[in-house]
């Protein structure tokens, strides 16, 4: 038998389902946008129908919903030192959000929003231009002397400037890159596994079969360790900004 | 608070899918600068080669500090 292996990464295409342009922007709706929107409405349905009654000893579900909210909770404030209580909301919008996004792609035929740097793109884009505005809200334009670090000898700044710069640059780029890059290489690999499994001989289907069992686990774990550190390094980026230098 | 084994758990994951993406950004931005520095002055590769070395230093810059951060951070634990 054949093995067809576009079916690994066919499911990573965007359609467009209806061209709409307003101006020079481009709106059409395609999967990533129908599927982005799905998985807020599902989130905020979860979230809802969670706390529908809530009581003083939670239920289950309210329980789920508030030991993930004070998980977020404690990680905010243990990462933005002084103000943490503030940016609470914001970064559980953005886990909750990111989580929705990356659990949505595992139900099958669905789309994973979060596999296009696009979408995590402007995700990252996003915080850190949220922070270098709390930058030059605080310190005014002066946070730019960050980037020829104290003590260094004036021969030196030639070199040093470029990277100070280049290594606060990679920030955005590392942000978006690694969400976008688990995703995308977790579903590869679940792709390659469902089809090796369907060409195998009927008598060792149950191998790679298992496996990808094992791996839509992996892929669960995943999609929230990744929600995780998209808003621990959010979370870290803007305590930056904040801090007195 | 004492550090619950859970927390610990987190942390190296948090560590170990942090560093890996932190050097290959920064070069690819190097060299993202550098060429298109290269094709703003017509001087290929020389930028292309010189910002790849920036990239990589800047990369390295960014692993040293996570790890005094990381360093600090386990001192103050073990100290409160």
């Amino acid at each position: 038998m054949s093995l067809d292996m576009s079916g690994t990464i066919s499911h990573f295409e965007v359609v467009i389902y209806q061209d709409l342009h307003l101006g020079p922007l481009d709106i059409s709706i395609s999967n990533t946008s129908v599927f982005t929107w799905l998985a807020v409405f599902v989130v905020i349905a979860v979230l809802r129908l969670a706390y529908l009654h809530p009581k003083i000893i939670p239920g289950y579900a309210q329980l789920l919903v508030e030991t993930l909210y004070d998980f977020i909770a404690r990680q905010t404030e243990g990462n933005i030192h002084r103000e943490g209580k503030e940016y609470i909301p914001l970064m559980f919008t953005i886990f909750t959000f990111i989580l929705g996004c990356n659990l949505i792609g595992l139900v099958p035929g669905a789309f994973t929003p979060t596999s296009q740097l696009a979408v995590t793109g402007t995700l990252a884009i996003g915080i850190f231009s949220y922070a270098i505005w709390v930058r030059v809200k605080r310190h005014g334009w002066g946070f730019f002397r960050a980037f020829s670090p104290q003590g260094v000898p004036p021969i030196l700044l030639p070199l040093m400037v470029p990277i100070e710069f280049i290594s606060f640059l990679a920030r955005p780029v590392t942000l978006a890159l690694r969400l976008f890059a688990n995703m995308t290489a977790g579903h590869t690999a679940l792709g390659v596994l469902a089809v090796l499994g369907l060409a195998t001989p009927w008598f060792a289907q149950w191998l790679p079969l298992g496996f990808t069992v094992v791996q839509i686990a992996l892929e669960l774990m995943i999609a929230f360790i990744q929600a995780y550190i998209f808003v621990i390094l959010s979370c870290v980026y803007i305590d930056d900004a904040l801090a007195d230098h | 608070m004492p550090s619950l084994k859970q927390d610990k758990q987190l942390h190296g994951h948090q560590w170990g899918l942090r560093v890996g993406t932190e050097i290959v950004a920064s070069t690819v931005i190097g060299l993202t600068m550098g060429y298109f520095i290269d094709q703003w002055l017509h001087t290929r590769p020389i930028f292309l080669i010189i910002f790849a070395f920036f990239g990589l230093a800047a990369g390295f810059l960014n692993l040293y500090h996570l790890m005094v951060i990381d360093m600090q951070k386990s001192s103050e634990d073990d100290s409160s």
